[in-house]
């Protein structure tokens, strides 16, 4: 009894698998690598996060390929289009090859789709997927970053013998941004498309589809909370070493308070900033004001001393004609840099 | 005129613009080699994407000819022609011509006898058994006039196709000809792959109107200055990019940079010649140069960031010096006065 139920369950796991592979296998007709139609159109982009380095977004993803075995006659058929929804398109994929693509830096979270299969035997796969989706931000030029929002289309099956994933006109002009496409602090631009392959596990090779939704950040809002409180930070103690009379040891207390305030907004810009690589703008203007403060320190302690600097020249209008140039050439001087600055990392 | 107020002006007035000057002309030249680099730079891409054009159409004729040749060659083929049995024709090339138009945009596979009469279109081989070339195919009439093989670029009844010739000949001497056609989305393809730039081939209209009868009628928008783009890797980027000026009878490639709407491109024109060397149509490569145009505008902001902290510097050294060395002993020496 055992030996007979082992030999029909083998019987029909076999014949199972043969009926499956015969509706799904590649179509042998057809040039290999079997060129795949990929495009993308992004109908909305709801969120971005660089601290997590997601973003979410719904769009329609249309895979093309040809499979002469589907063609139909037009006159037969009466029509040259056969159109599957829904639940139809889930059963019709069943028993039709396809190419197993998946979106690879995705969690879907909802999906619809569709399947029309044309009269030569050509089928548009058509998917609307609402997913988050992972991608690596690039963020040394922030605020003035353009980012890439990757949505990685990879084949898991079949290899880059197998298929191949493609732009033709007809994809490049179905794909594209949603004229709904906003986003607050940011500027969508445009898609692009790469493609790309993976090395797998086996050591074969498998096609992938890269579409980079290309977005600019709005880089004022950013710009305003971080230059603001960096010039304020400086504001005082300057005025206090720079154009008035006051002793060395206040003007110090100055400087030590601007100190303590710089450190603060460092740690201040790295909570809200986490993610920022250490060559950003912030870091930057950090670097910037400690050695602006270490110079004034300096000054403060010598040039701005007037018991140290009375021995230092036999004229005595040295000094002070020196403290008359510093007192605009020093302000000058640090705007000067932390525009330039400013300026270098917005052409990155 | 009014008089200056005091010495201190007077140096400002000498010292502020010798130094203004001197930045000026340190910053000048500082972008001017950073332009004369970044150009050469542009420039020399767009001559290798003119070369890498050139080489890869050389390429393509080549391999078209030598596919001509090697069909030419098969036993079998011969036998079939010379009995005059189109059927068997089809039987041997077809199954392989399919491949070859599916994997390697070869659209044509052709055979004539002479003058230029169509004996079988391996792809349609119900298309015009019989039909006289002679008028258009000025290449496939030489061909057979003078028996030797040709491989060029030649509008035919499918339009634009790259194209190689070669004589069927048998023990008892020549029979006809047979050419193989592959499209231009190859060459185009390749450029595209190897450096990024979007291309499209662009051709006569005219030219196409009289000659390639089996192309559907192109899209109005895709008839630019009397030509008719029949190729293209991206036709949204080249529409926005391709304008009327770019289409010269100039028989050289240029190579040219444009800024549109507000972003910057490099273009370059190759010119589409026939096998006689007569100027058909037009090749467009294109690609945004914005990374270049960034790169130039920093070394800009450099240059003139450097030259305003000379200024600074420069005049504080001047003004310091010369304030205490002649400004405040004059002040000195006339107040006793």
């Amino acid at each position: 009894m055992m030996r007979q139920f082992l030999v029909f369950f083998i019987l029909s796991f076999l014949s199972n698998g043969v009926l499956c592979a015969d509706v799904r296998r590649i179509p042998e007709n057809a040039p290999r690598p079997i060129s795949i139609g990929v495009s993308v159109f992004v109908t909305s982009i709801s969120k971005i996060n660089d601290q997590t380095n997601t973003f979410e977004a719904i769009l329609d993803l249309q895979l093309s390929w040809k499979d002469s075995s589907l063609a139909f006659d037009v006159h037969k058929m009466g029509t040259n289009r056969l159109i599957f929804n829904h639940d139809e398109a889930t059963k019709k994929l069943e028993t039709i090859w396809s190419p197993k693509l998946i979106l690879a830096n995705a969690t879907v979270q909802g999906m619809e789709h569709g399947v029309f299969i044309n009269a030569d035997g050509t089928v548009v796969f058509i998917q609307r997927m609402k997913g988050i989706f992972d991608s690596k931000y690039q963020l040394d030029a922030f605020p003035f970053d353009t980012q890439n929002l990757k949505i990685r289309i990879a084949s898991e099956e079949y290899k880059t013998n197998q298929i191949i994933l493609s732009q033709g006109q007809r994809d490049i002009n179905n794909s594209g941004l949603g004229q709904d496409v906003s986003l607050s602090g940011w500027n969508a631009k445009k898609i692009t498309f790469v493609r790309s392959f993976k090395r797998g596990w086996d050591g074969q090779y498998f096609p992938e589809m890269h579409a980079n939704i290309v977005i600019t950040r709005q880089p004022a809002t950013h710009l305003f909370t971080i230059l603001i409180p960096f010039f304020l930070v400086m504001l005082i103690p300057t005025i206090g070493t720079l154009y008035m009379n006051t002793e060395v040891d206040k003007r110090l207390g100055y400087w030590s308070s601007s100190i303590l305030a710089l450190v603060a907004l460092s740690f201040t810009y790295s909570a809200r900033y986490a993610t920022l690589p250490p060559d950003a703008i912030i870091m930057q203007l950090i670097v910037i004001g400690s050695a602006y403060q270490i110079v004034m320190i300096l000054l403060s302690v010598t040039l701005f001393n007037s018991q140290n600097t009375d021995g230092w020249f036999s004229n005595k209008f040295i000094v002070p004609e020196i403290i008359n140039y510093l007192r605009f050439a020093i302000p000058i001087a640090l705007v000067g840099l932390v525009v330039t600055r400013i300026l270098l990392t917005s052409l990155i | 005129m009014k008089k200056l107020a005091t010495p201190y002006q007077k140096v400002l007035l000498i010292v502020l613009p010798a130094t203004l000057f001197m930045a000026t002309i340190s910053a000048y030249s500082s972008i001017i080699s950073h332009q004369a680099v970044f150009d050469g730079c542009k420039q020399r891409e767009l001559n290798s994407v003119a070369t890498l054009l050139q080489n890869d159409l050389q390429s393509q004729m080549n391999r078209a000819a030598a596919s001509a040749s090697m069909i030419v060659n098969l036993p079998s083929v011969k036998k079939a022609f010379r009995a005059n049995n189109r059927e068997q024709l089809v039987d041997i090339l077809q199954p392989s011509f399919l491949i070859q138009r599916d994997r390697y945009n070869v659209l044509e596979g052709q055979f004539h006898t002479a003058p230029a009469i169509t004996y079988l279109r391996i792809y349609s081989p119900q298309d015009g058994p019989g039909e006289d070339l002679s008028s258009f195919r000025e290449m496939v009439v030489n061909t057979n006039k003078e028996h030797e093989p040709r491989k060029g670029v030649e509008i035919g009844r499918r339009g634009l196709s790259i194209r190689g010739i070669d004589l069927v000949k048998d023990a008892n001497g020549y029979i006809g000809s047979f050419e193989v056609g592959s499209s231009f989305m190859t060459v185009l393809e390749n450029i595209k792959k190897n450096t990024g730039f979007e291309a499209g081939a662009f051709v006569d209209d005219a030219i196409m109107n009289k000659v390639a009868i089996l192309l559907p009628p192109p899209d109005a928008e895709r008839i630019v200055a009397g030509f008719r783009n029949v190729e293209a890797t991206n036709w949204k980027v080249l529409k926005a990019t391709v304008t009327p000026d770019l289409f010269t009878s100039d028989a050289d490639i240029k190579t040219d940079l444009k800024t549109i709407n507000g972003a910057d491109y490099g273009i370059v024109t190759m010119p589409i010649q026939d096998y006689k060397g007569e100027n058909i149509g037009i090749i467009i490569a294109v690609q945004n140069f914005d990374a270049y145009h960034n790169q130039m505008t920093a070394a800009v902001v450099r240059a003139i960031a450097f030259a305003l902290l000379q200024v600074l510097v420069m005049a504080g050294v001047v003004i310091v010096t010369i304030s205490v060395m002649f400004v405040r002993r004059n002040e000195m020496t006339e107040l006793p006065k």
